[in-house]
């Protein structure tokens, strides 16, 4: 199982599928203020993050893999461009 | 070998079966039972191509290629199946059959050997194959690769004009950066990727698809659609929308989204969109502004033929060869290009083509001339001008951009970069597949054969020892012991050999399949129209018997269609219709499998047939009064028997039906004619069903033991030395009011002793029956009857015909297995 | 956990040339002969990460066997591909649109394959 629960704290680990989509939208209604810890998440499914696109919610820990960090990054801050070489925060 | 390239000449063998088969069920099927069976011929012929390129055979690949993509013309009714069609094909799968027995003979280090032997007649199959396509839209050879006119997709061809709106978007930082790395020589792409709704349902992922991109220099995700409150987010239908701009060539990107190549837009970007992009974007009609082209004043069908023409040379540039006369090609196309810009209105001389063509030409390649087309400007000449650019233009987007235009990258070519295969290793590694079905070499079941023969061999021995343990050493209850554990081994040695013998067991399919192809080119051949019926196809015999009929039935066919089957002209005008039926039918019937070839053609005269004996000296004059007509009819097995008028060069090749019935009486079968003048002939094979186990009946001749197979034995008797008489030099006696004549086994083994009478003077008979006649060998004695495994005698014993094999028995001695046919 | 692979072609040498390299890349891989076969595999409980199929083959064909195995409640999202020849492009589209991710082109084998897999599979 991805995804584990501890404290209005969704903890996801590995890969987060096209099937874990609904469930994490579930999570996301049931706690608006809910916080994600993405520091083991290796993958999430397209689905996955457009759910968090639309949701927003506050990311606690960003993925320890730079890569997807940089692209979740690029999907969830508010501001519409980022441009990863002005970007320091890795 | 290895297992899959034996996997694959195994399975190759059965779909060559299975096409030919279709082919000749496609010539009688009516209209409607067409369709089905052309689909079905197409699948066979496909997956046999698909399989012979897991091999470096490019032989075979290339003539199923051609016939696939025939059956795939005449499948979809663009070309019509016919007879000449359908030779054709059959013609090229006996190419493909002759490649897989050469490659099963040759191949042993589980690569197929080079089959490059063939490739001159491969390559006149294939034509001849594609030459009945000649009508119909010729489909693209596969030598030919469909990437090879798409490679100058990526040449930085932009101009100011063509870039659009989204350029604002970027940060000046970003164009700053951009700008240098385009100048430190980058080949940069802009990348907009909208995944349509259901691609999840599709097993995509796109946002995976970017993540295995390298790094973007830039990048936006945005959405087609603004959020709606979460409870009402479908989270399985895709509003996103990627927009990158990566260090990435053009054909990487088309290749890595070759799926979706109507859900992205690929833009390779230059120095010159970035320096003017303020500009364009402030005058998106900037186009308008620019001067006319020259060739304004052309009719659209010039520009068009001009189009064509540029396309022509283009290809013509981009063909993978490089012949003797490439330098003459390339000058071609120089001069072609000359006179296409002429008529266009530009000069030549300031096109920069003489110093493209002189490089090519230096280069030995059309490379240089490509680029050259790729950096003119031309009317509606689209791979200098990528339109996606045009299409991307479309009102600068915002924040989240809205705009629904996707023209797809490289519009004109999609089909070229889409179509570009991935390329795969030539050969997978060897190993074992976990298939229901064991496809197992002879040689091993061979070997389980002997080790259960010396089974039943060391089985028999336990009787023995039991006798021992009671005669000998008096121990009774040890002796019942034995007798009750040799029970056991027996029953279980009993079960084996069954079950090794129904391993060895084929269908007569086996050997009937190659009737229909064999009628039916025979009887084109002799211009006969014949109707095969085969039946009882699944009967099973033991390999060896179905193996040993192959010969025996073709050439049984053979003399039907050649001499019992009449022309359809005959056939009318003795009130046939006008096409003959041949029969090939097979039974079980106990422990003998019966195989009858039968035919409606004109039968066998049995006066022709005395009389031709007559005249070759088979018979004497006696003989010609005496026979019956079904005597005079059976003389055709007489050997040296020739029935034809004329030898034809189908089954007159002077072996006669002696030959066939002695390779059935060689397998212990027998043969039986029946045929009635105008009505039509028909042979019956009884065969074993198995020769693995012989029965025999052991005898005792001059003080050895030796065996006779059960089934020529007719009956044993006892015979008083007073009622043997002397008629014509020959032993007789009169057994059932029959007259047997008598042979002593002694003479005729020539064991010097005289044969041993009993105490009643009676002398041991076994009456054996050698095709109808019956014929008393006088032996000592005659035993009980066993069953053994019979082994052929190796070395110089193999050359003594009178004996048939050799048999191992229970107490260890040898015992020869005497062969009567051969003896007398 | 290694992921498994259904292939479905009538053809067993090629069944036998995916399986083998397949293996030797590490995939589980589960066969079926042709349509029909393959979805009794798949309704009776073997859940694939990845389906390739053949299109030609005979009772069911790789077109009905994509539809009816999209329409299966636990195959909504399986990436599934088709195996065709470098010729058919049409049945290339006919396939994307009945639900197929993506295609191979035979002869497929060895590291290619896997390359493909692991651009349709996340995690293989």
């Amino acid at each position: 199982m991805p995804i584990e629960v501890s404290d209005n704290q969704l903890v996801v680990r590995e890969l987060l599928s096209v099937e874990d989509a609904e469930s994490l939208l579930d999570w996301l209604i049931q706690h608006p203020r809910g916080r994600l810890d993405l520091t083991d998440c290796t993958h999430l499914h397209a689905a996955n993050l457009q759910v968090l696109m639309a949701a927003r919610p506050k990311i606690a820990a960003w993925p320890s893999r730079d890569a997807l960090a940089d692209w979740l990054r690029a999907a969830l801050i508010q501001e519409d461009t980022t441009h990863v070489q002005d970007d320091s925060g890795g | 070998m290895s297992a899959l390239l034996n996997q694959f000449l195994t399975e190759g063998r059965d779909f060559l079966e299975a096409i030919g088969a279709k082919l000749l069920e496609l010539e009688r099927a009516s209209e409607p039972e067409q369709g089905p069976l052309m689909v079905e011929l197409f699948r066979l012929v496909h997956t046999l191509k698909g399989n012979s390129g897991l091999f470096d055979i490019p032989e075979m690949t290339r003539v199923l290629h051609a016939a696939e993509d025939l059956m795939d013309a005449v499948r979809d009714g663009r070309v019509e199946f016919s007879r000449d069609l359908a030779d054709h094909l059959l013609e090229a799968m006996d190419f493909v059959s002759l490649l897989i027995d050469e490659i099963a003979e040759a191949s042993g280090d589980g690569q197929p050997p080079s089959t490059s032997g063939h490739a001159r007649e491969a390559v006149r199959l294939g034509e001849a194959l594609r030459g009945l396509m000649a009508e119909s839209i010729q489909t693209p050879d596969a030598g030919d690769q469909p990437d090879a006119a798409s490679a100058s997709n990526g040449a930085d061809s932009g101009s100011a004009s063509e870039t659009g709106g989204w350029l604002d978007d970027l940060p000046e930082s970003v164009r700053d950066d951009l700008q240098n790395l385009l100048a430190s020589g980058e080949s940069l792409c802009r990348l907009l990727y909208r995944p349509e709704e259901e691609c999840f349902f599709k097993g995509e992922d796109p946002f995976f698809q970017l993540t295995q991109l390298p790094e973007p220099i830039w990048r936006r995700v945005g959405a087609r659609e603004d959020w709606p409150r979460l409870a009402e987010l479908d989270a399985y239908r895709c509003v996103l929308e990627f927009e990158l701009i990566l260090s990435t060539d053009v054909e990487t990107l088309i290749e890595h989204f070759r799926y979706v190549p109507d859900q992205v837009e690929i833009q390779p970007l230059s120095a010159s969109m970035l320096d003017t992009s303020v500009s364009t974007a402030t005058e998106p009609d900037s186009d308008e502004s620019e001067p006319p082209p020259p060739w304004a004043g052309l009719s659209p069908e010039a520009l068009e033929s001009i189009r064509l023409a540029l396309e022509a040379q283009r290809e013509i540039l981009t063909l993978g060869d490089s012949p003797a006369w490439l330098g003459g090609r390339l000058r071609a196309v120089g001069s072609t290009l000359a006179a296409i810009l002429t008529s266009l209105g530009r000069d030549p001389a300031t096109s920069g083509l003489g110093t493209a063509l002189e490089a090519a030409l230096a280069t030995d390649s059309g490379t240089y001339l490509v680029r050259w087309l790729d950096h003119q400007t031309w009317p509606e000449a689209k791979p200098a001008a990528p339109e996606p650019v045009r299409a991307a233009i479309v009102t600068p987007a915002p924040s989240h951009p809205t705009t629904t235009a996707s023209a797809p990258t490289a519009a004109s070519t999609p089909d070229e970069a889409v179509n570009e295969p991935v390329k795969f290793g030539r050969r997978a590694e060897d190993q074992l597949a976990n298939l229901r079905t064991l496809k197992v070499d002879q040689a091993k079941i061979d070997r389980l054969m002997n080790l259960i023969g010396e089974m039943v061999v060391a089985k028999n021995a336990l009787p023995y020892l039991a006798a021992r343990a009671e005669d000998l050493y008096g121990v009774r209850e040890l002796s019942r012991e034995i007798k009750t554990q040799y029970g056991v081994i027996n029953r279980i040695a009993e079960e084996m050999q069954d079950a090794i013998m129904q391993v060895r067991m084929l269908p007569v399919s086996f050997v009937f399949q190659r009737f229909p192809r064999l009628v039916r080119d025979i009887a084109h051949k002799l211009g006969k129209e014949v109707r095969l019926i085969m039946e009882g196809e699944s009967t099973e015999a033991d390999k060896n018997i179905i193996e040993s009929l192959a010969d025996p039935l073709i050439h049984i066919v053979r003399n039907s269609l050649d001499h019992g089957l009449e022309s359809p002209a005959e056939r009318r005008a003795a009130g046939k219709p006008p096409e003959g039926r041949l029969t090939i039918s097979a039974r079980q019937e106990s422990d003998r499998v019966l195989i009858e070839i039968s035919d409606d053609g004109r039968g066998i005269d049995p006066d022709v047939i005395r009389r031709k004996a007559y005249e070759k000296g088979i018979i004497d004059e006696a003989a010609l009064e005496r026979l019956n007509d079904q005597e005079a009819v059976n003389l055709v097995f007489a050997a040296g028997f020739s029935t034809a008028e004329q030898i034809s060069d189908l089954s007159g090749r002077g072996v006669g039906m002696d030959v066939v019935r002695n390779a059935i009486a060689r397998v212990h079968g027998s043969i039986d004619l029946r045929s009635r003048v105008g009505e039509g002939t028909r042979l019956r094979l009884s065969l074993p069903l198995s020769m693995a186990v012989t029965n025999v009946m052991i005898i005792e001749s001059a003080g050895q033991r030796f065996g006779v197979p059960m089934d020529a034995v007719a009956e044993t008797v006892r015979v008083a030395r007073r009622d043997i008489r002397v008629i014509k030099k020959r032993l007789t006696t009169v057994l059932r009011g029959r007259l047997v004549p008598l042979v002593a086994l002694n003479d005729l083994l020539a064991l010097d002793a005289p044969q041993l009478a009993n105490d009643d003077d009676e002398l041991a008979v076994l009456v054996v029956r050698i095709e109808k006649e019956y014929l008393g060998i006088i032996v000592d004695d005659c035993r009980e009857t066993i069953d053994i495994i019979l082994k052929p005698l190796a070395g110089f014993l193999g050359d003594l015909t009178g004996y048939s094999g050799s048999a191992l028995l229970g107490d260890g001695s040898v015992l020869l297995i005497l062969n009567p046919r051969e003896l007398l | 956990m290694s992921k498994t692979i259904l292939v479905v072609d009538d053809s067993a040498t090629m069944v036998m040339s995916l399986k083998a390299s397949l293996e030797m890349a590490g995939f589980k891989v589960e066969t079926a002969g042709d349509g029909v076969q393959a979805l009794t595999k798949l309704k009776s409980g073997v859940k694939p990460d990845l389906i390739i199929t053949d299109i030609n083959m005979p009772n069911m064909g790789g077109m009905d066997f994509i539809r009816n195995a999209r329409a299966l409640p636990g195959l909504r999202f399986t990436p599934i591909l088709a195996l065709t020849t470098e010729s058919q492009q049409t049945k290339r589209d006919e396939a994307k649109k009945l639900g197929a991710t993506g295609w191979l082109v035979k002869p497929v084998g060895g590291t290619d394959l896997v390359k493909v897999i692991k651009q349709v599979l996340p995690g293989a």
